[in-house]
C-alpha cells in the first residue's frame, strides 16, 4: 500500500476494485464501516459479484469479469474530457502523460459501457466522484490482479491516482491489499526471482556486486523462474529438483493436474510445511516446520508494517522453526551460516536491505513501524511519494483493453470466478483443521445466478457438476443475486471440489500471474 | 472506530488534578487519558459512548445533576469530581438494580467449601448431561475414590448450597455416588499416567490420605510402595467404618484403580516395630509420605475406665471389622457424639444390644454426627441421652455394670466456640450397662507396644520430625512437608481425627508437593503456588431463579426394623431418573467469565454484598444457538447493549439488537432467529465487547480455569503476536495454558486492528494442537512416507539437492519461499537459493 490502512477510513472517496474486503480482510471492512455509516465517505465498488460492500455502495460497477481495463480507461477518458484531472501534479509528478492521454482514445464511453456490461451515466458519475473530491483512495486486491492481463490492470489504476493527484497524501494512494499475513515479507525479502531483498534487480550488476560483498560468493546475473514457470519447467525436465517451504502449489496453483504431474516428475522434492499437504504428500522428504505460535520472527503487513511474531508454545512433536532447517541444510552443504536466532538474521537484513535499515526487534516491541525505515531512529513511512516518487517522476504507462483469454462458449457457457470464503483460508489447511470455522462451513458451495439456476432446473443446495476444459469438480449450489447472470463463483479452499482444478494457466506476460478469476466453465446438476 | 483528531487544547481539573484535554473528548476519556479511572460497565474504545451503565457519573462543579462521563464532553476549566460519597452511593445502588436482574452467579461456593475443593458444578453438569464417566472423570480430578466419598462425606458443600435461596440444597453428595456407581469398570483415570520419573516414594499408611497421596504420585509417574501395619489397605474405612455404611466390596472397587496404576501394597509391617523413616531412605526412596491417621484414643479420665466391659470405640470397631468376636451384652452406652459414636452405637444395634444409648455431653444441636446419622441411628432404636457428662463407672465383680452421669447445663462459650457444658449440682444418676464405648475422640498414635509390653515411641525419636504437644506430627502447612525435607506428612497424623475428604485433600495436595519436591523445584515457591489453592474468593450475594422446578431427591433407605439385623448397606443409592433430575437442579454457580467479568470486579469494588432487592428478573427466551463459537447465556446479561451496537457499528452484520421495552428488554436476533439465520459472520466481536459472561467463546477445550479448577496446575499466559492470516497483520494475544492455545483476544485499540478481530483471528487456532501436525521428518522409503530422524532427513536433502546441482546445474533446482512465513524464514531461504545453489529459481506463490 502506498498508505496505511487508517488511511482508507479518511479517504472522501474510496474506490475498492476487485477486492471482496468484507470477506477476506474483514477486520478492514470494520474500519471501513464508521465513515460509511456516518455518511463521510463515499464509496465506488467495481466487482462483477454484488459484494455486501457493493450493496452499500454509491455506486456499484457490475463488470464483465477481466473488463477492468476498459472500465478505468472510460473514467479516466471521462476526467480527461471534462477537464477534472490535476494538471499541477501531472505537469510537476509525472511523465508519459502525452502518450497516456492519447491511448485513452481507443474507446468511446459507449464501447466501454457495452464492454464493461454497465450502464455509460455509471461511468460518468463514478469518474467525477472520483476526481472530484480533495481525498480520493483506490483499494484493490486479486480481483484486479489474477488476470492474464494484470499488470495493466495495475497500471490503470495507478494512471487513475496519478491523473487525479491522488498520492502522498493522507487518504488518497494505491492501496493493494494483501492476501496473506506475510506476503508483503516474502516479496521485501527477495523471494522473488527477479528481485534481490529490498527490490534490488537481479540484472543491476551494481546491486548484484553490493550483495555478492555481503554474502562473499558469485551470484547469478540471470533472473530465475517464477513459480508457474517453475512448474512447467518441471513437466519438462528442466528442473529436476524443488523444495518448497510453507506452499502449497497443488492446491493454489491454475491447473492442479497440470501442478502435480510436473511435481510428480522431479527427480526430487522435499516440501517443508506443517501439514501433511497435497503437495507435502507427493516429497521425497517431508520437513515438519513450526507455526507462527511456536518461534520468534516478524511479518509484514499490507501496509509495510513489520510486526514482531513471538513463541508462545514449543513448537509440537519434533517440528522446527523455518529458519533453523534451511540453516541446517545450508550448512550440510557448506554455507558455514551461524545464525542462533531470528534476531540475528534481522540484523544482516538490517544490513542489506535499505527498507529495513533500522528495524530493531528491541523498536517494535510494542508497535510495528511501517517501512521504509532507513537508518538512525527513523520513524518508519505512513505514505509513500509524499514529495517526489521513489523513482524520480511516475510513469503514466498507455494500457490496452484485452479480452480475457478464455471467454464462454456453447459448451462452457459460464464464466468462473474464484476467490475465497470468508471462515476458511488459502487451502484450507489450517482453517478446516480449525473445529469453530470448519463446522461454521464445512464444504464448497458454488455461487450461482438465481436466474442460470432455474434455466437448468438446479435449486438451492442441489449437488452440481462443474466442467472446466481442464477439468471437473463436484459441489453444492448456493443461489444467491450476489452473482450477476452467466456467472459462478467457487471458493479455492476445499481440496475435494478444487476449484483449481478447472482454472485456466494462462498467465501475465510480465509478471506471470495467472489469470484465476476468469474462466469458461459448464454447469450440470447431478442427481 | 473513533478516529483521534488533535485539535485544541484545554485543561480541566479531575479529582484536584489539573487533566490536559482535547476539545472533542469526553471527561470520560480525559480522565482516562490522565491515569483516573471511573467505573463503567458500557464503555468500549471502539464504539460511541452513550452513558447507558450510568456508573460512570461525576459532579460537575456548577451544575445541578450527576452527569455521565463517557457522553459529557470536556470543556476548558471544567471541575469535575469522581469518587464523592453521593457518587459512590448512586453507582452502589445502580450496581445493586443490576445484580437484582443478574440471573446468574460467578463461583461455586460448594467448591469453596470442599476440603478438596471438587468441581462440584463440572461433575454435577456432567451427570445432568447423562454422562457418568465424564463426571468420574472430573471427580477424580481431586479424589481417587468417588464411591466411597459418594458413601461416607460429611458434605460440607451441600451446607452452602444457594438452592438453598429457593428450596433445599441440591443432593451433591448422591450424585458423586450415583456417578461412581454407574461408571464402576470404565476407565476413569483424570488424566493418562505420566512416563516413568523413575522416582521411588514410601508411603506409611494406607488409610484416605495415603492412598490418595499414592495414586496422585502414581498418575505422576513415580513408583510408589505403601505400607501398612493391617494386613489389608484402607485404613479407617477398612478398619473403623462399618459395613452397612460402607460395603467392603464398594471399597476394594474403588481401591482397584490404584493397584492396576502399578502401586504396590505392603500389608502387616509397622513404621517403628519393623522399619524406620531411615531405612526407607536408605533403600533409595527419594521421598516418604507418613498418612498413619489417628488410631489411639482419647480417654475420659474418669474412674472406672480400666474395667472389663469398657472399651474404646475404635477398638470396638476394628475388632468387628476384622470379624473378631466381641461380647458386649445387653445394654450398650456409648460416650460421645460424632460420627465414630454414631457409628459404635448402631454397630452394637446389629450385634443384637436390646438397649443402647448414647451419652453426649451437650443437646443434639451441637452434635459434631450429621444429622441424617443421628436420625437413621434413632430410626435403628439407638436413644440419646443429652447434656450428660460422664462422672465414673460403676462395676460388678470387676466388670463394668453401668455409667454414672451428671446433669449438665451449657454455659458461655468454650474453647472452639462451642457452648460449654456445667454439671449441676446433685444430679448425678446411673445407666446400666454391660458394655461402654469411649467415642470421645482420636489422636495419632505414634507409640508401639513390644512383645513384653514395653512402649516404644518412635516418631519424636526419628530424626528431624517434630511432633505437637497434642501428638500430631508438624508441617509446614502449605507443602505439608516436615521439618526433614524428604519427610512429608498428612491427614489425621497430623490434623488429629477429621473426616476422609480432609485426609483425601491432604493426600492430594502432598503429592503435589512431593512431586514438585523430586523434580528439584524450591519449595518456598512451590508453598506460594500451593498457597494458591485456599484462595478465599470473594460470594456476591446474587439472587438466582432456578430453572429446575424440582424438589430434592431422596435416596431410598432400608427398613429400620430390617436393617437392625445385619449390615447390609443402609442407604440406596439415587436411580437414573432421580439423579438426572437432582443434577439438573443445580444452579450451576460458575461462571467462565469469572475473571475477566465487569460486572463482578465492580461489584467487589463496591461491596454489594446484600440483597437488597429482588423483583421480577428479565424474561430470557430460549435460545436455539447451533454455532460452535459464540456462547450466548442471557440471563446474565445487563442489557447494556454493547454486544448489539458493536454488531451494527463495527461489523455492520445487525445479527443482533435490543428487543421489547422496558423489564422485557432483552438482546435477541430479530424476528426470533437463531444466530445463524442472520447475518452473523461469528466474528466474536459481541463477546470481546460484554461486560459480563453473558457473552463468551464457546472454548476448544472448555477450560478456562476457575479459581479451584487447576488454578496450581494451570496458568494462562498471554503472548502478544501478529496473527497469521490475511495481509492485515492484526495485533493479537495468544492465550497459553500448558503447552496449548486456548483462546485469542486483540489487541489494544490503538493496533493495526483497532482492537477488532474477524472469525479466523478469533476463532481460528485450532490447527495448531491439531493431532494432524506433522512432528517427525518423513523420507519416502519404497513408495511410502516413513517417520526417520532429523539428521537423515537433512542427509537426505543434501544428498539430492547436491546431485542436481552438480548433475545439471542449480538452475535445475527451483524453491519456494512463502507468504506465511516469517521476514527471517523468507531471507534464509532465497540466500540459500542464491548462494548455496547459485540459481534466483526463488518465488512464492503470492499471485495466487
Amino acid at each position: 500500500m502506498t498508505n496505511s490502512i487508517g488511511d482508507l477510513s479518511m479517504a472522501e472517496v474510496l474506490l475498492l476494485i476487485g477486492s471482496n474486503t468484507t470477506t477476506a480482510h474483514p477486520v478492514i471492512a470494520m474500519q471501513l464501516n464508521g465513515p460509511l455509516r456516518e455518511g463521510g465517505m463515499k464509496l465506488i465498488v467495481v466487482d462483477p459479484r454484488r459484494t455486501e460492500l457493493a450493496r452499500r455502495a454509491d455506486i456499484h460497477l457490475q463488470i464483465n469479469p477481466g473488463t477492468d481495463v476498459a472500465l478505468l480507461k472510460a473514467i479516466m477518458r471521462v476526467i480527461v474530457d471534462e477537464g477534472l484531472q490535476d494538471s499541477l501534479f501531472i505537469s510537476g509528478r509525472v511523465e508519459g502523460f502525452g502518450e497516456f492521454r492519447e491511448s485513452l482514445e481507443e474507446l468511446t464511453l459507449e464501447q466501454a459501457a457495452d464492454i464493461c456490461g454497465v450502464p455509460a451515466k455509471d461511468i460518468v458519475r463514478a469518474a467525477r466522484l472520483y476526481a472530484g473530491s480533495g481525498r480520493s483512495a483506490v483499494a484493490y486486491c486479486l480481483g484486479v490482479t489474477q488476470h492474464a492481463h494484470g499488470t495493466d490492470n495495475v497500471r490503470a489504476v495507478a494512471n487513475l491516482a496519478m491523473l487525479t493527484g491522488n498520492i502522498g497524501r493522507p487518504g488518497t494512494g494505491v492501496n493493494p491489499l494483501r492476501g496473506a499475513n506475510n506476503v508483503q515479507g516474502a516479496c521485501d525479502m527477495g523471494g522473488l526471482p527477479d528481485l534481490l531483498p529490498g527490490y534490488q534487480k537481479v540484472i543491476d550488476s551494481e546491486a548484484r556486486s553490493r550483495f555478492e560483498d555481503a554474502w562473499g560468493t558469485a551470484l547469478d546475473s540471470q533472473p530465475g523462474l517464477t513459480v508457474t514457470e517453475m512448474i512447467d519447467a518441471a513437466n519438462s525436465g528442466r528442473i529436476k529438483a524443488m523444495y518448497i517451504m510453507g506452499e502449497n502449489p497443488a492446491i493454489s496453483d491454475p491447473d492442479a493436474s497440470h501442478v502435480v504431474s510436473g511435481l510428480k516428475n522431479l527427480d526430487f522434492l522435499v516440501v517443508q510445511d506443517i501439514f501433511l499437504t497435497e503437495t507435502a504428500a507427493l516429497a521425497g522428504v517431508v520437513l515438519p516446520g513450526a507455526t507462527f505460535a511456536e518461534k520468534n520472527g516478524t511479518f509484514t503487513n499490507t501496509e509495510r508494517r513489520v510486526q514482531r511474531v513471538r513463541k508462545a508454545i514449543d513448537p509440537v512433536g519434533d517440528a522446527r522453526p523455518d529458519w533453523r532447517i534451511v540453516r541446517d541444510i545450508a550448512n550440510l552443504m557448506g554455507a558455514g551460516w551461524n545464525y542462533g536466532s531470528p534476531k540475528e538474521i534481522m540484523k544482516e537484513i538490517r544490513e542489506v536491505v535499505r527498507q529495513y535499515g533500522d528495524i530493531r526487534y528491541a523498536r517494535i516491541d510494542q508497535r510495528g513501524i511501517q517501512w521504509p525505515c532507513t537508518k538512525d531512529s527513523h520513524p518508519g513511512t505512513a505514505i509513500l511519494h509524499e514529495e517526489t516518487f521513489i523513482c524520480g517522476r511516475g510513469k503514466m504507462a498507455a494500457v490496452d483493453f484485452i479480452e480475457p483469454e478464455e471467454m464462454p462458449s456453447p459448451e462452457y457457457p459460464l464464466i468462473l470466478n474464484t476467490g475465497r470464503a470468508l471462515y476458511h483460508f488459502h487451502t484450507g489447511s489450517m482453517t478446516r483443521r480449525s473445529r469453530g470455522l470448519d463446522q461454521l462451513l464445512p464444504g464448497a458451495l458454488v455461487d450461482m445466478n438465481p436466474a442460470d439456476a432455474a434455466r437448468m432446473g438446479i435449486a438451492d443446495g442441489d449437488t452440481i457438476k462443474v466442467t472446466s476444459r481442464r477439468g471437473q469438480i463436484e459441489a453444492t449450489a448456493r443461489l444467491t443475486d450476489r452473482c450477476a447472470a452467466g456467472a459462478v463463483f467457487l471458493p479455492f479452499h476445499f481440496a475435494e471440489a478444487a476449484a483449481n482444478l478447472l482454472t485456466n494457466t494462462a498467465r501475465d506476460p510480465v509478471c506471470k500471474i495467472p489469470e484465476l478469476k476468469v474462466c469458461a466453465v459448464g454447469v450440470e446438476k447431478l442427481d | 472506530m473513533r478516529l483521534p483528531v488533535e485539535t485544541s487544547t484545554i485543561t480541566l481539573t479531575i479529582d484536584g488534578r489539573p487533566v490536559k484535554a482535547f476539545e472533542g473528548q469526553t471527561v470520560f476519556e480525559a480522565a482516562l487519558a490522565a491515569g483516573i479511572s471511573i467505573p463503567n460497565l458500557c464503555n468500549d474504545g471502539r464504539l460511541e459512548p452513550i452513558g447507558s451503565c450510568r456508573l460512570c457519573v461525576v459532579e460537575i462543579e456548577r451544575e445541578a445533576d450527576m452527569k455521565a462521563s463517557c457522553s459529557t464532553p470536556a470543556r476548558d476549566g471544567m471541575v469535575v469530581r469522581t469518587q464523592t460519597g453521593p457518587l459512590l452511593a448512586v453507582r452502589r445502588l445502580v450496581l445493586e438494580l443490576i445484580l437484582s436482574d443478574h440471573n446468574a452467579y460467578c463461583l461455586p461456593p460448594c467448591q469453596n467449601r470442599c476440603p478438596a475443593h471438587l468441581d462440584i458444578p463440572g461433575y454435577v453438569g456432567a451427570i445432568a448431561d447423562g454422562d457418568p464417566v465424564r463426571s468420574v472423570k472430573i471427580i477424580k480430578d481431586r479424589l481417587p475414590f468417588p464411591r466411597i466419598l459418594g458413601r461416607i462425606c460429611p458434605r460440607p458443600c451441600e451446607t452452602v448450597c444457594r438452592r438453598q435461596q429457593n428450596d433445599e440444597a441440591v443432593a451433591i453428595c448422591a450424585i458423586k455416588r450415583y456417578a461412581g456407581d454407574e461408571a464402576a469398570g470404565e476407565d476413569t483415570l483424570p488424566q493418562p499416567q505420566a512416563a516413568a520419573t523413575g522416582k521411588r516414594v514410601a508411603i506409611i499408611g494406607a488409610g484416605p490420605a495415603g492412598l490418595t497421596n499414592a495414586y496422585y504420585l502414581a498418575l505422576m509417574g513415580h513408583d510408589v510402595t505403601v505400607f501398612d501395619s493391617f494386613p489389608f489397605p484402607g485404613g479407617m474405612l477398612r478398619y473403623a467404618i462399618p459395613d452397612y455404611r460402607l460395603p467392603p466390596g464398594v471399597l476394594d472397587q474403588d481401591l482397584e484403580e490404584l493397584w492396576s496404576l502399578g502401586i504396590e501394597f505392603v500389608g502387616g509391617r509397622s513404621l517403628g516395630r519393623d522399619f524406620t523413616i531411615d531405612d526407607l531412605l536408605d533403600q533409595e526412596y527419594d521421598t516418604v509420605f507418613l498418612g498413619m491417621g489417628a488410631h489411639g484414643d482419647h480417654q475420659m479420665m474418669i474412674p472406672g475406665e480400666e474395667l472389663d466391659g469398657v472399651i474404646s470405640s475404635v477398638e470396638f470397631l476394628r475388632r468387628v471389622n476384622l470379624g473378631e468376636e466381641v461380647e458386649i451384652g445387653r445394654r450398650v452406652v456409648v460416650v460421645g457424639g460424632g460420627f465414630t459414636a454414631m457409628d459404635a452405637a448402631r454397630t452394637a444395634v446389629r450385634m443384637g444390644a436390646a438397649e443402647v444409648t448414647v451419652a453426649y455431653r451437650r443437646t443434639r444441636a451441637e452434635m459434631p454426627a450429621h444429622e441424617t446419622e443421628v436420625e437413621e441411628a434413632e430410626a435403628e432404636g439407638v436413644r440419646l441421652q443429652l447434656l450428660a457428662i460422664p462422672e465414673s463407672i460403676e462395676s460388678d465383680g470387676g466388670r463394668a455394670s453401668g455409667l454414672c452421669l451428671m446433669q449438665a447445663e451449657l454455659s458461655g462459650k468454650g474453647p472452639g466456640g462451642r457452648p460449654r457444658p456445667m454439671a449441676i449440682e446433685g444430679s448425678e444418676y446411673c445407666l446400666p450397662a454391660d458394655t461402654i464405648i469411649v467415642a470421645i475422640g482420636q489422636k495419632p498414635k505414634l507409640c508401639y507396644f513390644d512383645e513384653d509390653g514395653v512402649r516404644h515411641v518412635f516418631l519424636p525419636e526419628e530424626k528431624g520430625i517434630q511432633t505437637s504437644k497434642g501428638g500430631t506430627v508438624e508441617v509446614d502447612p502449605r507443602t505439608l512437608q516436615t521439618a526433614r525435607p524428604q519427610v512429608f506428612a498428612g491427614g489425621d497424623v497430623v490434623s488429629g481425627a477429621r473426616t476422609v475428604i480432609q485426609a483425601v485433600a491432604a493426600g492430594r495436595r502432598a503429592a503435589l508437593a512431593m512431586d514438585a519436591y523430586m523434580r528439584g523445584e524450591d519449595m518456598a515457591r512451590v508453598g506460594e503456588r500451593l498457597a494458591g489453592l485456599e484462595p478465599d474468593p470473594v460470594m456476591l450475594d446474587i439472587r438466582q431463579q432456578p430453572r429446575h422446578p424440582a424438589p430434592r431427591q431422596h435416596k431410598e433407605l432400608m427398613d429400620p426394623a430390617a436393617r437392625r439385623a445385619n449390615f447390609a448397606e443402609v442407604e440406596l443409592g439415587l436411580t437414573r431418573e432421580q439423579a438426572l433430575t437432582e443434577a439438573a437442579r443445580c444452579l450451576q454457580c460458575v461462571c467462565q467469565a469469572e475473571r475477566t467479568c465487569e460486572l463482578r470486579k465492580l461489584g467487589i469494588g463496591y461491596g454489594v454484598t446484600t440483597n437488597r432487592f429482588s423483583g421480577r428478573m428479565h424474561a430470557v427466551p430460549p435460545i436455539e444457538d447451533p454455532n460452535p463459537v459464540v456462547s450466548r447465556q442471557y440471563e446474565k446479561c445487563i442489557v447494556c447493549g454493547a454486544c448489539a451496537r458493536i454488531c451494527d457499528e463495527v461489523v455492520a452484520a445487525r445479527a443482533v439488537e435490543l428487543s421489547e421495552t422496558g423489564m422485557d428488554t432483552h438482546i435477541a436476533c430479530g424476528y426470533h432467529r437463531s444466530l445463524p439465520e442472520t447475518g452473523c459472520v461469528f466474528c466474536g466481536q459481541c463477546v470481546s465487547a460484554c461486560p459480563t459472561g453473558a457473552l463468551d467463546n464457546r472454548l476448544s477445550m472448555n477450560v478456562r480455569p476457575l479459581p479451584h479448577r487447576g488454578a496450581f496446575e494451570h496458568q494462562v499466559e498471554k503472548v502478544k503476536t501478529t496473527c497469521c492470516y490475511c495481509g492485515v497483520g492484526c495485533t493479537l494475544f495468544l492465550h497459553v495454558m500448558d503447552g496449548r492455545i486456548v483462546e485469542v483476544s486483540a489487541g489494544d485499540p490503538e493496533s493495526v486492528n483497532g482492537g477488532n478481530l474477524c472469525v479466523k483471528g478469533r476463532y481460528g487456532f485450532d490447527f495448531i494442537n491439531h493431532t494432524d501436525r506433522l512432528t517427525t521428518p518423513l523420507v519416502r522409503r519404497d513408495g511410502r512416507l516413513a517417520p526417520v530422524t532429523w539428521d537423515e532427513a537433512l542427509e537426505e536433502v543434501r544428498r539430492n539437492l547436491e546431485r542436481v546441482r552438480d548433475e545439471h546445474g542449480g538452475r535445475a533446482v527451483g524453491a519456494l519461499a512463502s507468504g506465511r512465513c516469517t521476514n527471517e524464514d523468507d531471507y534464509l531461504m532465497q540466500k540459500f537459493m542464491r548462494t548455496v545453489l547459485g540459481s534466483n529459481n526463488i518465488d512464492h506463490c503470492a499471485r495466487l
